[in-house]
């Protein structure tokens, strides 16, 4: 069995650009990070920053640039095809969109029983069958909606499916990326509870990416916060929502708008400017462009993460005296 | 009875029922809905997927798709004007230029192969009441750009140049070229990141103080409800639930369990609590929707009259609520 004092999944330095036109586009660029067993990861940012190409990247989906990725200690870079098809069948990943990441043309017991069928587990049809039959018992799905098909169920139910299809092989590590934000705010709370109680009973460890700080809060153990392809702050979940150091956090928490009446005199700290181009980027701080504390020295060259505390950092040169 | 133009109310809107054909079922989206909203005021709209938000903003823009759809029942009154009894060419001339929307997804509600600069000018040559010449045409598509805060000279690009923000910058710019007395704005950031959702907030709210435009704001998130609206009416399954100003809905006290039970599913940053309390069971069907209550299948105080008989509406000092737990005299 595997060894528990080692992360289950480690990247170290990990790089993934895509090759456009005008350049290289740098959608991960140098992000380490490990997650320990049963622990949740949660990685925030805005749209276009790269937290999706982050997930496919740790999972496999995208080969890496740079960098690599350790699965239970295993470099998932050095496997041969066969060794990394066996380990693949560890992870999995669930779906931003319920409505465009299921097949339209299979009922729900054939897209749960897909990933047993491609990967030859769980014996015949038969067997098959019944495995789908516990996972929809899991999930909170009907028996009788088996042979319904995606478009006939709502976004919760689909998003179900989503669900149950990554907990098919009974993998240890799933990404989740962005599971509820298409869905409305009371069956978001039914999905994320789901997957709260699921790694409780099965000690799964989660990758969590969401652009929504209110959701990452009750999920993760520790959270990284992402700009532009790289980690701006980590630290435990408390650390962050305590005491966030770098500009950009501190910024996500002031334009998150909050249900209370006392929000309406706040005045929000808004940022100036657009987020800047991730192809070529320049040298330097990636959120100089829209930061208020902005001086010279943060363009000159690239900022290091900064350890203000023990487990908390941030890439911010106004947090280099913190951290002594 | 009509109000005279002079006092009229900016949306008056008494007792809408809308209904959608198909071909086997009808589905009743709007069931009685009735609000006013005043000038320079802005009025939120809350509720979620299927609760009849849009369907409302589409009936007030006489913009539902007429194959399908129908108003069933009631009046809706624009400044005075009963919108249902205008002629279609009077129609045109008011969308637009008395009254304007903000859609909901910047990505699909601009043309990709117009220049962004002729998308504004198009609604500018249609509502031309002030005779503007092409020349002054052009000065006002470069004055709404600056306004919310695109640079003139970027009316020749076209929408692909556009980061999501900005698309949704150049949305609200369309709406607000002939300067609209009533805005509506429909999730108008839903579709962006939360930073920039600020910023796209911030300029609505500038634009309204400017203008004194009357707002109705569609959303889902009661967060931006309690930064941008005067008065609030939830909405589920086609029907307000319950009615009020910000301090009535976000204060303790009597309140509707499907608003309380909003309120307890979103996740809040304050909390510690690790799980979240989300509402049992799924909007209803439409088609069929339950006897008595709407919300009476999820609702966690379901009484047996619930399921039996429509509550009626009391109300208290302008807070309205529709649940039996306050019927009959006014609530306390």
């Amino acid at each position: 069995m595997s060894d528990r004092s080692i992360p289950l999944v480690q990247a170290e330095g990990l790089k993934k650009y895509f090759k456009r036109t005008r350049g290289m586009l740098h959608a991960v660029d140098g992000i380490d990070f490990s997650i320990m067993r049963g622990e949740t990861l949660g990685v925030v940012g805005e749209s276009g920053c790269g937290k999706s190409t982050l997930g496919r990247t740790v999972i496999g989906l995208h080969e890496a640039t740079g960098g690599r990725v350790l699965f239970d200690g295993q470099d998932m870079g050095g496997l041969s095809r066969a060794e990394r098809r066996k380990i693949s069948t560890r992870m999995s990943m669930i779906f931003q969109d319920p409505y465009s990441s299921l097949n339209p043309r299979m009922c729900v017991a054939d897209l749960i029983a897909d990933p047993m069928r491609i990967n030859h587990m769980h014996g015949d049809r038969y067997g098959r069958y019944k495995k789908v039959a516990e996972l929809m018992e899991t999930v909170g799905l009907a028996q009788r909606v088996a042979g319904s098909y995606p478009h006939e169920l709502d976004g919760g139910r689909r998003q179900r499916i989503g669900v149950a299809r990554a907990l098919a092989l009974d993998p240890e590590f799933i990404v989740c990326d962005e599971p509820v934000s298409a869905l409305d705010v009371s069956i978001q709370a039914q999905i994320l509870n789901l997957l709260m109680d699921l790694q409780d009973e099965r000690g799964l460890t989660y990758m969590f990416i969401t652009h929504d700080l209110s959701v990452v809060k009750h999920i993760s153990t520790n959270i990284m916060v992402t700009y532009l392809g790289k980690c701006v702050e980590m630290g435990s979940s408390d650390q962050i929502f305590d005491d966030p150091k770098h500009p950009y956090t501190k910024a996500l928490f002031s334009a998150l708008p909050e249900p209370v009446l006392e929000a309406r005199d706040k005045q929000t700290e808004l940022l100036r400017g657009e987020v800047s181009n991730p192809v070529n980027p320049p040298s330097g701080c990636r959120f100089a462009g829209r930061c208020p504390l902005r001086t010279d020295v943060c363009t000159a060259a690239d900022v290091p993460l900064y350890e203000t505390e023990p487990g908390h950092m941030a890439a911010c040169i106004l947090c280099r005296e913190d951290a002594g | 009875m009509k109000d005279t133009k002079a006092n009229a109310a900016a949306i008056d809107v008494r007792d809408l029922y809308v209904e959608y054909r198909t071909d086997d079922a009808v589905v009743r989206a709007v069931n009685g809905i009735s609000f006013r909203l005043e000038k320079g005021r802005t009025l939120g709209l809350v509720g979620e997927t299927g609760a009849g938000k849009t369907t409302t903003a589409l009936a007030l823009m006489r913009l539902l798709p007429d194959r399908v759809s129908h108003v069933a029942g009631g009046e809706i009154y624009i400044r005075g004007d009963d919108v249902m009894a205008l002629p279609d060419r009077t129609m045109n001339l008011i969308r637009g230029e008395i009254i304007s929307m903000i859609f909901q997804d910047p990505m699909t509600a601009l043309n990709p192969i117009m220049t962004v600069g002729d998308q504004i000018k198009e609604s500018l040559k249609i509502h031309n009441s002030e005779k503007r010449s092409e020349r002054e045409i052009d000065a006002r598509v470069d004055e709404v750009l600056e306004l919310v805060g695109i640079p003139a000279e970027r009316k020749k690009d076209y929408p692909l140049a556009f980061s999501g923000g900005m698309k949704q910058r150049i949305v609200i710019a369309i709406a607000l070229a002939c300067s609209p007395d009533i805005l509506i704005a429909d999730e108008p950031t839903t579709a962006l990141d939360v930073t920039i959702q600020a910023q796209v907030l911030a300029l609505i709210d500038e634009l309204k103080q400017k203008l004194g435009t009357a707002l109705l704001m569609i959303t889902h998130d009661l967060g931006i409800v309690v930064k941008t609206c005067d008065d609030v009416a939830v909405m589920y399954a086609g029907q307000i639930v319950e009615y009020g100003s910000v301090q009535q809905i976000f204060s303790p006290g009597d309140h509707h369990p499907y608003t309380e039970g909003l309120f307890g599913a979103i996740p809040n940053v304050r909390s510690k609590a690790r799980r979240l309390t989300p509402i049992e069971g799924l909007m209803p069907d439409p088609t069929a929707l339950p006897e008595g209550c709407k919300f009476s299948p999820r609702c966690p105080k379901c009484m047996e009259i619930c399921r039996t008989q429509e509550p009626a509406e009391s109300e208290r000092d302008g807070h309205r609520l529709k649940c039996h737990l306050f019927g009959g005299e006014a609530h306390e």
